[in-house]
């Protein structure tokens, strides 16, 4: 059991088109199979990571630095595949 | 940004006759043609693009939305249709339940922030459960229209 706390990462918005549905579908499905709780700010904006409604309503236009806090004990297994998807350009047309 | 600045009042479709996500499809991009949003020789071209974006992943974003898009060459602003399917749609939604109310974006290439935006604010309009219940239970184009221009969201 990690008792270190949440792990918060900063990682920027590669996608062209910004935090849109795919990724946002994709990181919430991701999220919403770990145990911990999961965040994501851009800025004061808050989304529950497990979410896809909430992480569209960042709003998180292409080079935006987002913060993502993980906190639960899966949190250092869960961490890297989710800060991939957001961090690895979509191939939406 | 309200969603009556870019969805088309004449494009809604309050009961929608299809059944399957292809179709569905299909059904909200004719209703923007017959506006004359685009060509007819641009017609088939825009279906197959939002059926090969949806193929990428459902946009089914859960609570019963789904929001098929691409963009494409044809159209110079972001334009929207918004679709009600009283018996629910099959789409492979995030929370795997069927989809009652369609929001089609068809946006101009090389415009992710306008797109980007209409998102945001489909989602924000319809994270309102009262709002979300009454589009799912109108019965025609200008009561939606009249829903979403009621809407306080700026």
């Amino acid at each position: 059991m990690a008792t270190t706390g949440p792990i918060r990462r900063t990682v920027v918005i590669v996608d062209p088109a910004g935090l849109h549905i795919r990724p946002a579908v994709a990181f919430a499905k991701n999220a919403g199979k770990c145990r911990s709780a999961i965040t994501v700010w851009n800025g004061e904006k808050r989304a529950d990571g497990k979410s896809a409604q909430d992480l569209i309503l960042l709003f998180a236009m292409p080079g935006t630095e987002v913060v993502v806090e993980i906190d639960g004990d899966d949190a250092h297994t869960a961490i890297d595949p989710l800060l991939a998807i957001l961090a690895t350009p979509g191939y939406e047309d | 940004m309200q969603m009556t600045h870019f969805v088309v009042q004449d494009a809604i479709v309050p009961s929608l006759t299809a059944t399957t996500r292809e179709d569905v499809i299909r059904e909200l991009i004719q209703s923007l043609h017959a506006t004359g949003q685009f060509l007819n020789t641009d017609l088939e071209d825009i279906v197959k693009a939002v059926l090969r974006r949806e193929q990428l992943g459902s946009t089914g974003i859960g609570r019963t939305i789904a929001i098929p898009h691409s963009r494409h060459s044809s159209v110079s602003q972001l334009i929207g249709a918004v679709g009600i399917s009283k018996a629910g749609i099959p789409f492979e939604s995030i929370d795997g339940e069927p989809v009652h109310v369609v929001v089609m974006l068809i946006s101009p290439q090389d415009r992710p922030g306008d797109h980007l935006r209409a998102l945001e604010n489909v989602v924000q309009t319809l994270r309102d459960d009262t709002l979300l219940n009454a589009l799912r239970n109108a019965t025609s184009r200008e009561q939606i229209w009249n829903l979403l221009m009621r809407n306080p969201n700026p």
